[in-house]
């Protein structure tokens, strides 16, 4: 039997759902100051309409549904899932007033790509969007890539105990420090330690390749956070191409690992516990995983030529690759470009989106610590007949400490694994109906499920507005691991079919 | 002179991150190089 929901979960839903809403509202003043400060008077107007929207419909939520309860599991999970939409369509209505939007649609999918970390863009003369605009698209993604709630609970929440289910539901399952509001700050700690050094080396480079003080160090800032994030936005449209430069490049590919790599283990490396780097499964499959997909990558562009020179093949190829595996989604070649890299390429690159970087990191994807439990239950279970029967056989992995393998760590790994390539196929299923070719849909819809953003060309404008709901779908199911969306639908069903 | 050390010690972290994300793009470019000394 399923019981209907009370009007007390939906009390408490909507009053933590209120409060994140006026938590992105507030980061509306980042680009409002921006906008201040360089004159740009018509997007200033733009987002004090959203501020106005989101304190609004914040402060009617928060007063209507007024509430001293805590979050039970089932509240947190779909608060998380909820504002993850009303965050998209409230940070959407700036956007959609600058007028670079062909519809609300667009500037949704745009806020969509950015909290998700996607970096698919929609944006027409990116160019000539104003400096407030394009701010507030790296924002959004850096505030994503942060998590939304880890927004909400590092800043605007002095402290509850709800907070641990709003943050699992976020696909953050591993707590940094032992109180989950110390370990959002560590998060921001890391991310601004990151973001003070990345815009340095950034804008320094820019600097010396010609580009304006202010421009250099805007673009820094931008890209530093788009890469951090595995988002993938860029200040230009040509994206990192733009730049034209080996040691920009090289920066952010350094920018984009240290994305992928788990908030956990930045906490251990950062306070002295060096051997992690290397002993750590994530990183050890992560190291695996690149270099394996990548020689896919350069056996392919090598055979049909593409590139003529190993530099070549290393800024176009391995770039594409890291940034693919990283969930970033940067390109240093133009979209239509992925119709010379044959099939094993493409292949190989599809793979590395699949996989995705580590867990409690801003990447998305399947991600490096299941892959590496699926790998040892394998080993195990090849141990297992090989082996007497009478073996006492246990397999273990070291992921911070020294952890036994258990059936239901492998269930767990496996279901989400199962989903992820549900979620993959769905998207290019989608994309075939509507007369795609296979690899294509499969490339652009695994970009959009893993929040990679690398795009051979389909996402456009020009797409039909059911593949762009399709891809948001993706982008949001991706982001938060599927748990937070099940209850969501669970809860539907609850309200509809309960006794 | 805790403070010093707590700094050095997430300092060397950092360091030891980038270094690693050095080392992967390594291993790539030899690949690469490898792939066109071998015609």
């Amino acid at each position: 039997m399923i019981l209907k929901p009370r009007l007390n979960d939906v009390q408490i839903i909507g009053y933590y759902l209120g409060k994140i809403i006026i938590g992105v509202g507030l980061f509306m003043l980042v680009p409002v100051i921006c906008a201040c400060a360089l004159g740009e008077m018509n997007p200033l107007l733009d987002f004090l309409i959203g501020i106005g929207i989101s304190f609004l419909v914040g402060f009617v939520l928060t007063t209507i549904c007024f509430t001293e309860k805590d979050l039970n599991w089932m509240q947190g999970m779909i608060v998380v899932s909820l504002c993850w939409l009303f965050a998209m369509v409230v940070s959407a209505i700036p956007l959609y007033l600058s007028g670079h939007y062909h519809s609300f649609l667009d500037s949704c999918f745009e806020t969509m790509s950015g909290f998700a970390t996607t970096g698919l863009t929609l944006t027409q003369d990116l160019d000539h969007l104003s400096y407030a605009h394009n701010l507030w698209r790296h924002v959004i993604m850096f505030i994503g890539g942060q998590g939304i709630v880890i927004v909400a609970l590092s800043l605007f929440v002095k402290g509850f105990s709800g907070a641990f289910k709003m943050y699992v539901g976020e696909a953050r399952d591993e707590r940094v420090l032992p109180n989950v509001i110390h370990t959002s700050r560590f998060i921001w700690l890391v991310s601004i330690v990151y973001l003070v050094l990345g815009t340095l080396a950034l804008g320094i480079t820019g600097l010396l390749n010609g580009m304006k003080p202010f421009n250099a160090f805007f673009h820094g800032a931008c890209v530093f956070m788009a890469a951090f994030d595995t988002g993938g936005f860029s200040p230009q449209s040509q994206n990192i191409l733009y730049y034209h430069s080996l040691p920009f490049e090289i920066i952010t590919i350094v920018i984009m690992f240290l994305g992928a790599i788990n908030f956990k283990l930045h906490y251990h490396l950062w306070t002295g516990n060096f051997r992690e780097l290397t002993k750590n499964i994530e990183m050890r499959m992560l190291s695996f995983t690149v270099t394996f997909t990548f020689l896919l990558v350069a056996i392919g562009l090598y055979k049909l030529k593409v590139y003529p020179q190993a530099l070549m093949l290393f800024r176009k190829g391995f770039y594409q690759l890291i940034s693919g595996h990283t969930g970033t989604g940067y390109q240093t070649i133009y979209a239509l470009q992925f119709n010379e890299w044959g099939d094993l390429a493409l292949v190989g690159l599809i793979c590395a989106m699949a996989l995705g970087g580590a867990v409690c990191s801003t990447t998305g994807a399947i991600k490096m610590l299941r892959i590496g439990i699926i790998f040892r239950a394998l080993k195990e279970d090849v141990k297992r007949i090989m082996l007497p029967e009478k073996a006492v056989i246990f397999e273990k992995f070291h992921h911070i400490k020294e952890i036994f393998l258990e059936d239901k760590q492998v269930r767990s790994a496996l279901l989400i694994t199962l989903c992820y390539l549900l979620l993959y196929f769905g998207g290019a299923l989608m994309g075939m109906l509507l007369g795609y070719p296979f690899l294509f849909s499969l490339f652009e819809s695994t970009s959009a499920a893993a929040n990679v953003g690398l795009s051979c060309g389909i996402t456009s404008v020009t797409m039909p507005a059911i593949l762009k709901i399709t891809y948001i779908m993706q982008m949001w199911i991706g982001r938060l691991e599927f748990m937070s969306i099940f209850t969501l639908l669970g809860f539907i069903t609850a309200a509809i079919k309960g006794k | 002179m805790m403070q010093a050390k707590l700094f050095l010690r997430a300092a060397t972290g950092i360091a030891l991150e980038i270094l690693y994300a050095f080392a992967v793009m390594g291993v790539a470019f030899l690949i690469c190089v490898l792939l066109y000394l071998k015609k």
